[in-house]
């Protein structure tokens, strides 16, 4: 039979190609049946719970240095400022993540990184709602500590405490996109400094932002959010070894 | 399995690292012999998916390993060039790092790291730092973290640098005994590494696939012109000027013996000489191939 008489001969029959998935599997079974190690199935949980222990030991001893000194500062200052002390101090809880976060953000270590089931980015993403969630608990018992101890309404220590840590994590996040982490963490600390030496020098700013009223503060702290939201965001999403390649260059080809 | 790489081009601004390069591997080692520069570390880094591609695209299995993505990455091993990164860590909690990201159980995982310790000889220093073990020994904790996921792709980079040639054995009979059921594609620019593992040779120039085939298909390129001669040793300067010349021993006859790799027969009391892929080397790079130290 001549090729055009088998192919009218078999255009008789109907194939219905499997879809796409399907297709996949049989391609990943395949290469799995070869293999002593199959194909773990991952949850963002699992990631994240086998992250834990990759924090730096750091991170963990600053916080909870963090924890004693605010309880330690709360029942020994007594001051009508006394709120602000949680606004100055929840910066630093960015500043000690940033390590933990960006300790990826290595040429190398993205090299080898990036290779393995689980991106980089994803290792980030898991990180940042480690930090992001220790710091939560930390800031919500600092406003509790503040809460009880001073006038000032929950509220507004909850919306001051959180404006100083979106507004110092946005000024970290954007540093360390462009910078390696620890002239980010100079620099932040800088600006945090300054920050802090002007809401206690400065009368009038430490009394402006104790004045500021509620919309004002949810606005500033739902702009900063935002920003910081946008960030982390742009940080994921380009958490790869090109990026690491653009800000540090290449040493082989 | 087929992993194909079609017309893959990398540039970096206006410097083409890699040139539409066109190649399909099969189970097996598949050994990138080519000079530094000559954009080994760009392919394989593409390969492993850690690079991005100007132009072109790889397919495992017919399927794009971009489109692949985590399933990719799970039948992958890497051990990238530079591997010196993680001073801090202790060995053991290195490769539980990794096994972490190569998603592997607590339980699994641990079992894992002490069967890859003990393959490659590191189960004495399980506790030790990695800053304070010696190039071969980290280069061996490369080679185990690779390990880790039995990967059916192996990706080595430079596998063998800072080995001691009683290391080099065992590491070449290790990738012997693991290339059976699996690809494995390993870049140097050593020849001597490769002469008797590889089933294939790929000779990567500027970029570009210069020459692809068995090693004795590449034996074959070079036979009839590799030619071995005694010479007088003011004549030497002369020969190297004109020709590639190669190993350079004591002879009996004259000063000393040039081997020679030429299209022409050099000299008229010329022999002509058994190639070996040392002599390929030369004959496309117009250089001497590194030997290791043993030699």
């Amino acid at each position: 039979m001549k090729n055009k008489e088998i192919k009218s001969a078999l255009d008789y029959y109907d194939v219905k190609l499997p879809d796409e998935d399907k297709i996949e599997s049989t391609v990943l079974n395949v290469i799995n049946s070869q293999r002593t190690v199959k194909t773990p199935e991952l949850s963002f949980k699992r990631i994240i719970i086998s992250q834990i222990s990759s924090v730096k030991n750091s991170f963990w001893f600053f916080s909870f240095l963090f924890l004693i000194v605010i309880v330690f500062m709360y029942l020994k200052i007594d001051s009508e400022y006394t709120t602000l002390f949680l606004f100055s101090t929840t910066p630093f809880l960015n500043i000690i993540a940033l390590p933990t976060l960006f300790f990826t953000f290595n040429r190398e270590r993205m090299e080898l990184e990036g290779t393995c089931l689980i991106k980089p980015a994803t290792v980030f993403s898991a990180k940042s709602v480690i930090c992001g969630a220790l710091d939560l608990i930390l800031i919500l018992f600092a406003v509790l500590i503040s809460a009880i101890v001073t006038d000032v309404p929950v509220l507004q220590s909850a919306f001051l405490g959180f404006l100083g840590y979106t507004s110092s994590a946005f000024i970290a996040m954007c540093f360390s996109l462009f910078f390696k982490t620890q002239v980010a963490m100079a620099v932040t600390s800088a600006i945090y400094a300054v920050a802090v030496s002007s809401v206690f020098v400065f009368e009038d700013v430490a009394n402006f932002i104790l004045n500021m009223n509620f919309a004002t503060l949810s606005i500033i702290f739902l702009l900063f959010f935002l920003l910081l939201s946008g960030v982390v965001y742009y940080t994921k999403n380009n958490y790869k070894y090109e990026r690491v390649v653009f800000l540090y260059g290449t040493e082989n080809i | 399995m087929e992993l194909k790489i079609s017309n893959i081009t990398k540039k970096y601004g206006d410097k083409i690292a890699v040139d539409n390069v066109n190649v399909t591997l099969e189970n097996g080692v598949c050994a990138l012999l080519g000079a530094n520069g000559s954009g080994k570390t760009t392919l394989m880094r593409m390969i492993a998916g850690v690079l991005g591609n100007t132009k072109g695209s790889i397919s495992l299995d017919g399927r794009n390993i971009e489109i692949l993505d985590s399933a990719y990455r799970n039948v992958l091993g890497y051990l990238p060039q530079n591997f010196g990164c993680y001073k801090d860590f202790k060995v053991k909690d290195f490769l539980l790092y990794m096994c972490a990201l190569k998603g592997l159980d607590g339980k699994f995982a641990k079992k894992r790291c002490e069967e890859m310790l003990l393959k490659v000889g590191l189960e004495n220093v399980s506790n030790k730092k990695i800053g304070a073990l010696s190039g071969g020994m980290k280069q061996r904790l490369g080679i185990a973290q690779a390990l880790l996921n039995d990967p059916t792709i192996l990706i080595l980079d430079e596998p063998t640098a800072g080995l001691d040639p009683k290391e080099r054995i065992r590491f070449r009979n290790l990738i012997c005994e693991l290339s059976k059921d699996r690809i494995i594609i390993y870049a140097t620019h050593i020849v001597s590494d490769i002469s008797y593992i590889a089933d294939r040779v790929l000779l990567m120039k500027a970029g570009r696939i210069v020459a692809d085939g068995s090693t004795e298909e590449l034996l074959n390129i070079v036979k009839g012109k590799v030619w071995s001669v005694d010479i007088m040793r003011n004549e030497l300067e002369s020969y190297q000027n004109k020709y590639s010349v190669g190993a350079i021993s004591d002879s009996k006859i004259k000063d000393v013996n040039v081997r020679i790799v030429s299209d022409v027969k050099p000299d008229e009391k010329a022999i002509e000489a058994l190639p070996d892929l040392d002599d390929v080397y030369l004959y496309y790079f117009g250089e001497v191939a590194e030997v290791e130290n043993s030699n």
